[in-house]
């Protein structure tokens, strides 16, 4: 439960970070680097179960208690919908992935798994030198799963994600490319590439979330492909 | 009850706040049948640009596109234009953003081009993603790049763009007695149209110079 409150407290500290510009974004320069044609991808940092997070309810208001509350219901919510995708055979973390592959796959890169290990949460602090390719893709997941604005009907669940990608070259580890993409941000980043939810999964709430496990698997699916493609984008 | 007053006061005060920057609502401009354009865009009238060094904070230069704008014939139409100045020296980090202004999303397409107007590359059209609420693209520089043309792209203008915009508002309240923070959420589409018009942001980051050791 505690682990929960924290992942869903760092998504929303890692939004206001970005929304300061203490991240940088640095776009991968293709003119100056023709070479890079085989990307080794690390395997991605990313929990295998996802959250399902309120944004906004009535016990942020009441100081410890209302936060203790907060992250029963969250636990109790993470709990239901992992158990949803454990009934669809579903696992989000191999999804991406196959996503991520398949989006560097589609601007002419030769993808390659590179099994990773990994201690913290974020990207790694040190990569691999040299080996059979010419880079390699960092990928930390720091949340995914739902969200809603706040309690009322008209604040849906939508699927949401949120990552930090880094390309490194091989040969000395330098820093190609580096950004932060979050698919259905709370307010608007500025520094951050936002994409906008499918508006076809929509939830009005946590039941009508769960009672459609096959939309529900849909939605959080798109979400992900929709973040590996731009991860492609951010390389081309 | 001055309490209460002043919690009413407060709260007048960050509902203003709120409103202070909200965009214009422009018209999109979505034809230039009757526009007379030039083949070329003119050097002379490019509008400068100053890159931004470590510990600056970043002064982009800004250009409104409207019916004023200059326009520029090419192989897939009429387009209006800005011309950027790049500054000397680099490499630099450019980020070129399009802003929304209400109903209206400049549809940008962008050129590098060398001292005399020679196109050197195109930056890819899909490479815009959405940043903060502006459609962006960032690129690194390159000896000899002087110039970046920003053109509308007739094919995009006339798509239809919805956006989710999801926010959590803080709003302070008072009781006379206690003051606490109510945190409420809203979800809302916006629709807005690509155009020949709207306006466009260019920044110029110079790398930040290395540790000394």
């Amino acid at each position: 439960m505690i682990k929960s409150a924290w992942r869903a407290l760092a998504c929303l500290m890692l939004a206001g970070l970005a929304a300061c510009g203490t991240l940088p974004e640095i776009p991968f320069d293709h003119v100056a680097n023709p070479g890079i044609k085989k990307i080794g991808l690390l395997q991605p940092q990313m929990d295998s179960t996802p959250n399902v997070i309120l944004a906004s309810d009535v016990g942020q208001s009441f100081g410890l208690i209302g936060a203790l509350v907060d992250a029963s219901m969250l636990a109790n919510r993470n709990k239901s919908f992992a158990a949803l995708l454990a009934a669809q055979g579903v696992k989000p973390d191999a999804v991406f992935l196959d996503d991520v592959k398949a989006a560097l796959g589609a601007h002419g890169y030769a993808v390659s798994d590179t099994p990773t290990t990994r201690s913290g949460s974020g990207l790694l602090k040190d990569y691999p030198k040299g080996g059979d390719v010419d880079a390699y893709l960092d990928v930390a997941v720091f949340n995914y799963g739902y969200i809603a604005a706040g309690i009322a009907k008209s604040n849906p669940y939508r699927p949401f994600v949120n990552v930090r990608c880094r390309l490194v070259r091989a040969s000395d580890s330098a820093v190609l490319m580096e950004d932060s993409i979050i698919y259905n941000p709370i307010g608007a980043p500025q520094k951050t590439v936002t994409l906008s939810p499918d508006p076809a999964y929509a939830f009005a709430d946590f039941d009508t979330l769960t009672a459609d496990p096959a939309l529900a698997v849909k939605g959080l699916d798109a979400a992900l492909t929709g973040t590996a493609t731009a991860i492609g984008t951010l390389v081309q | 009850m001055m309490h209460l007053r002043r919690g009413i006061a407060l709260l007048a005060v960050l509902a203003a706040a709120a409103c202070a920057h909200a965009p214009p609502d422009v018209a999109p401009i979505l034809d230039l049948a009757d526009r007379s354009c030039v083949p070329e865009p003119a050097l002379a009238a490019a509008l400068a640009t100053a890159a931004t060094v470590d510990g600056d904070r970043e002064k982009p230069a800004v250009a409104t596109i409207d019916a004023q704008t200059p326009c520029l014939a090419g192989p897939a139409g009429k387009s209006l234009y800005v011309l950027f100045a790049l500054p000397g020296g680099g490499p630099y980090t450019i980020s070129l953003s399009s802003v929304p202004l209400g109903r209206s999303l400049f549809a940008p397409r962008a050129s590098v081009l060398d001292g005399d107007g020679k196109l050197l590359r195109d930056l890819p059209i899909d490479g815009f993603l959405f940043r903060g609420t502006n459609l962006t693209t960032l690129y690194r520089s390159h000896p000899g790049e002087r110039y970046l043309l920003v053109a509308s792209d007739p094919p995009s203008v006339g798509r239809l763009i919805s956006r989710v915009n999801e926010t959590v508002q803080q709003t302070y309240a008072s009781t006379g007695y206690a003051t606490f923070v109510i945190y409420t959420g809203s979800d809302i589409a916006t629709d807005t149209t690509w155009a020949h018009n709207g306006e466009v942001t260019l920044s110029v980051v110079a790398d930040k110079p290395a540790p000394k050791k």
